[in-house]
């Protein structure tokens, strides 16, 4: 608690954001914020994979819910994620005027007063949760409000800037909407849904290493300590690889454990070799341009893996699905070579 | 000439403001009638068992 409290000091009050408040105070009046610049607070591109993770452990769940619960579930759990980016960009607001990536957002180009910002992200945060808890049931509201608070306190305040494991423990905030939207339908927490959770838990740091690997300058120059930055490309390198290796396999799971089809299980076992052989790739780049072309690469195909695999998780509960026909005829015996796999009866 | 260019400046600086505010209680007044939408609909549909 007081490592939260010196991070709220450092961070939001502390030297470098005291420099910035005048600039703050100068260059944006109380009020002066567009809309525009509201919904850039909500980080629309994070926004949109959290939505569909979410989505697609609302959807595979067991159980049935009312199109319209279904739709305030989703809702619920964009807006938290967007109040959550909303609460980052106003802590962070000292880092972001550094760095190519983030010093075109609202709060660096003195658009809005900062307290603006953090009232925008608190009440839409209270509000999701809330109308969560509502409309559907509490254990949602309560897994919503863990996230974001694991999000801006775990992650944004207390690891970001103090430790190259910041991604690791702090990804689990990412990891969490599939976990909402399953308990959304079934107001619980089970095996299913815990997969569905540490699957994006383990793809979240070649993820993110794979963009610190060619944005180490950007992270270096705001004293962020990514891994690239505090521990050498290299040493990022063997940890890209480990936790590709550990994702291959834990893509499939889901397939395993019945939560989704034999559709799933054979691409997600297909994308999880392209994921450890571009891992790879990085690895042995022979040059610090050819790694940072095959970290772009790896960055891209991540984002696709995910999509993916959870476009498959929607399609394999999708009645009458290729998937579906694809388990009818293993079950039937009708897929040529299913007995040779085991996979028939 | 300075004087009068900076009043207008000013006046242009605050129907601007003005025009933005305005634009922004109109969004705020949407988002909350929406809420209150929404509630009403989530309050019918869970009396109604589900």
């Amino acid at each position: 608690m007081s490592d939260l409290s010196v991070g709220l000091g450092s961070g939001a009050l502390g030297a470098d954001g005291a420099a910035f408040a005048g600039s703050d105070a100068g260059a944006a009046p109380r009020g002066a914020g567009q809309v525009s610049d509201y919904l850039a607070l909500l980080k629309p591109r994070v926004m949109s994979l959290v939505v569909f993770s979410g989505f697609a452990g609302l959807y595979a769940a067991p159980g049935t819910l009312h199109p319209f619960l279904a739709a305030v579930a989703v809702l619920c759990i964009a807006v938290n994620a967007g109040a959550a980016g909303a609460i980052n960009m106003w802590y962070e607001r000292d880092i972001d005027a550094l760095m190519d990536r983030t010093r075109g957002r609202p709060l660096p180009r003195g658009k809005m007063a900062p307290q603006e910002a953090l009232a925008f992200g608190v009440v839409l945060s209270l509000f999701s949760i809330m109308l969560m808890g509502m409309a559907l049931n509490w254990t949602a509201a309560g897994l919503l409000a863990l996230a974001n608070g694991f999000y801006v306190f775990v992650y944004t305040i207390w690891l970001k800037r103090r430790t190259p494991q910041n991604i690791v423990i702090g990804g689990a905030a990412g990891a969490f909407p599939p976990m909402i939207g399953w308990a959304a339908v079934t107001g619980g927490v089970d095996i299913h849904s815990f997969m569905l959770f540490a699957l994006i838990f383990i793809w979240t740091p070649p993820h993110f290493w794979a963009l610190a690997l060619y944005r180490d300058i950007d992270y270096a120059k705001a004293r962020v300590p990514m891994l690239p930055v505090v521990a050498g490309r290299a040493a990022t390198k063997r940890q890209i690889m480990l936790y590709s290796l550990l994702l291959a396999p834990l893509g499939i799971m889901p397939a395993l454990l019945g939560t989704a089809g034999v559709l799933y299980g054979a691409v997600a076992a297909v994308m999880g070799l392209c994921f450890v052989l571009l891992a790879a790739a990085v690895s042995r780049a022979p040059s610090e341009a050819a790694s940072d072309r095959a970290a772009r690469q790896l960055f891209g195909f991540s984002i696709l893996y995910l999509f993916v695999l959870f476009t498959l998780l929607i399609v394999d509960r999708a009645p009458g699905m290729l998937s579906g026909v694809l388990s009818g005829m293993i079950q039937a015996g009708e897929l040529p070579g299913a007995a040779l796999f085991g996979l028939a009866g | 000439m300075g004087l009068m260019g900076l009043m207008a400046m000013n006046g242009e600086n605050d129907d601007d403001r003005k025009r933005r505010q305005k634009f922004k209680n109109w969004a705020l007044l949407t988002a909350l009638l929406a809420f209150v939408a929404v509630v009403y609909f989530v309050s019918i549909i869970r009396m109604g068992g589900h």
